[in-house]
Parts: C-alpha cells; structure tokens; sequence
C-alpha cells in the first residue's frame, strides 16, 4: 500500500480552509483571501479545490428515493389496528379492575372485623382459668405419683430392712 | 389523536428515512423494511419522544437498523459465501433531478457505495439530505470534531476514488 503523501504545509492549510468553506463555516475574509491567494499559485489545490466543489453539488443533486406510498399506506394500517387493539385491552383492563373491586368490597362486607374490648377480657378471664385448672390437674397427678411410689415402693423395702432396735419399757431406760 | 400527529410527522419524514436507508444499505427491499420498522418504533415510542427531537430520533434509529442490517449482512455472508448484491437505482427520482443530473451523478454514487458505511453515512447525511452538523453529531452519536474530521476524509476519498476511476469532476 502506497503512504499518503505528506502535503507542504502551506497546501495541508489551503485543504482545511477548502472544506471549511464547504462546510459554510469560513466567515473570516481574511483567511478566505489567504485561501485565493494560495489557490491562486498552487495548480494542485486550485484542482482540488474545483473538484471538492464539483462533488458537493452532484452529491446535493442526486435523486431521493421516496417512501413507497403502498408501504405507506400499510404502515398506517398496521398503527391504526394496533390502536383499536390498544383501546380494546385498555377497556378490558378497566373491566377486570372494576370486578376486582367490587369483589374486594363483597369480601370485606362479610369478613370478620376484630375483637373488642369485652371479648378480649373475657378470653383473658377464660385463658386464667383453663390455666389455673391444669396447674391443680398438675398437682394432684404428681401427689399421686407420689403416693403410689412411697406405698408401692418405698414402705415395702424399708420393712425388709432390719433395723435391730432395743425394746424399751420405760423411755428413762434409754 | 396520537393516529393523526403521528401519520403527519410520518409523512414528513419518511422520504428522508427511506433515503438514507437505502444509501447506506444498498439495497432496495431492506431500505423499504428498515424504514417501516423506524416508523413503526416512531409511533411505539410516541409518547416519550417530544416534537423537536423526533427527526434526530428516527434517523438515529434509521441507522441503528441500517447498521444492524448490514452486520447481519456479513456475518451471513461469511458462513454462507453469498455474494452482497448492490444496489440498484430503481427508485424513481423527480423529472426536474433527471434534468439536472448528468454523467457525473452516476459516478458520484458509485464512488459513495465504495465508501466504508461510516464515510458513507456522514456524506449522505450532510450533503445529500442536508442535515446540520450538531443534528448529525446526534444522530450518529459523535463528537463534532470527529464528525467533520471524517467528513473532509470522506468528501477527499470520493475525490480520490473520481479520478481513479477516470472521471474528472
């Protein structure tokens, strides 16, 4: 690949200035008569120049090619359907959320509200109560268990357990 | 309301879309596809997008889908060996452009689909459709100093590519 040739720089500021003018962008005059005067001596860049100029009127000329107006007319088709699309759902939508309301009003007109003062006492009474009565059902089963091992267990072996006592007639005998 | 404000800015600006599609695909059926699926996204996007911005959006999507497009395009064409079919200017221009034109023209748009898509997207949005440059900053999505950098490369590749080729601007 063959490297690009490096302009003297006095034609590398003359193509700069060339297509500041293109861009409509080089207002100063002064730089603009510095531009012609360059282009004035330089055979390349007044060649450039030209052609640059030459180029950007054949690219402003060049045919459009215009939007199909089938296609257009079915690129409007196709938005409106999905427009009356778009309402059908939207009025769906507003059905569904006006069902879901009532519904969350017929349930809320039925279920239970919470307990009042009273009621509340009254379960405290209630759950006192019910725990007072286990406590003695408690007691009583462990004085049962109780009696039954000292009768069952206990009074059984310490009578076979020969305890060799003095018999006495007089306690002062002792 | 929305079916009305969209077709006349469709209206507006679909030649525009369509133009630019079809210089940077080079292809006559996918400019037309392209364009229809930026117009559709315009009225998709309607609400989000405010009335000043909406050319700059839909050339930026236009391009976006054009650049998509064309890295489809290779990929496809390297894993099947197809051949990248150019081109072909069946699009009917106006009497008073045919008029105007001449030898040159022809050779002007073979030099601009020579041009890599970069090159060939500022050419044609700048001198072609006559876009400003912070517009076409936009919608590319460049800085301005790079723009107008790749835009005086360009405008000297085409002039390079004229001569080559024998003809003299």
């Amino acid at each position: 690949m063959n490297p690009t040739p490096v302009l003297p720089s006095a034609c590398a500021e003359a193509r700069e200035r060339m297509h500041a003018v293109l861009d409509g962008g080089l207002q100063d005059a002064a730089i603009r008569q510095e531009l012609d005067r360059h282009v004035d001596v330089c055979v390349v860049c007044r060649e450039v120049q030209a052609d640059l100029v030459e180029i950007q009127g054949a690219l402003r000329r060049l045919p459009s090619a215009a939007f199909p107006d089938a296609d257009f007319d079915a690129l409007l088709a196709r938005t409106s359907r999905a427009t009356a699309v778009r309402r059908l759902r939207s009025w769906g939508d507003w059905r569904a959320v006006a069902a879901a309301a009532l519904l969350a009003a017929a349930i809320w007109s039925v279920w239970p509200t919470g307990p009042d003062q009273a009621e509340v006492d009254q379960a405290t009474a209630e759950a006192r109560l019910v725990l007072m009565l286990t406590a003695q059902a408690l007691s009583r089963t462990q004085r049962a268990a109780i009696q039954g091992v000292m009768t069952d267990e206990v009074a059984p072996a310490l009578s076979r357990v020969p305890m060799n006592l003095p018999t006495a007639t007089h306690p002062k005998e002792l | 309301m929305q079916n009305e404000a969209f077709e006349q800015a469709a209206r507006a600006h679909k030649d525009r879309v369509h133009g630019y599609a079809a210089h940077l695909l080079r292809d006559v059926e996918e400019a037309r596809d392209v364009a229809q699926e930026a117009l559709v996204r315009l009225w998709q996007h309607w609400n989000k997008i405010d009335a000043p911005g909406r050319r700059t959006w839909l050339m930026r999507t236009t391009h976006n889908l054009c650049i998509d497009r064309i890295r489809k395009r290779r990929v496809r064409a390297e894993v099947e060996g197809e051949e990248l079919i150019p081109l072909q200017p069946d699009y009917a221009p106006g009497p008073t452009r045919l008029a105007e034109s001449n030898q040159l023209g022809g050779a002007i748009e073979r030099a601009l689909e020579s041009l890599s898509v970069e090159d060939r997207a500022v050419v044609v949005l700048r001198e072609v459709q006559g876009m400003n440059y912070d517009e076409i900053a936009r919608t590319l999505d460049l800085p301005l100093g790079t723009l107008k950098a790749r835009l005086h490369r360009a405008r000297e590749r085409l002039r390079e590519k004229l001569v080559r080729a024998g003809v003299a601007p």
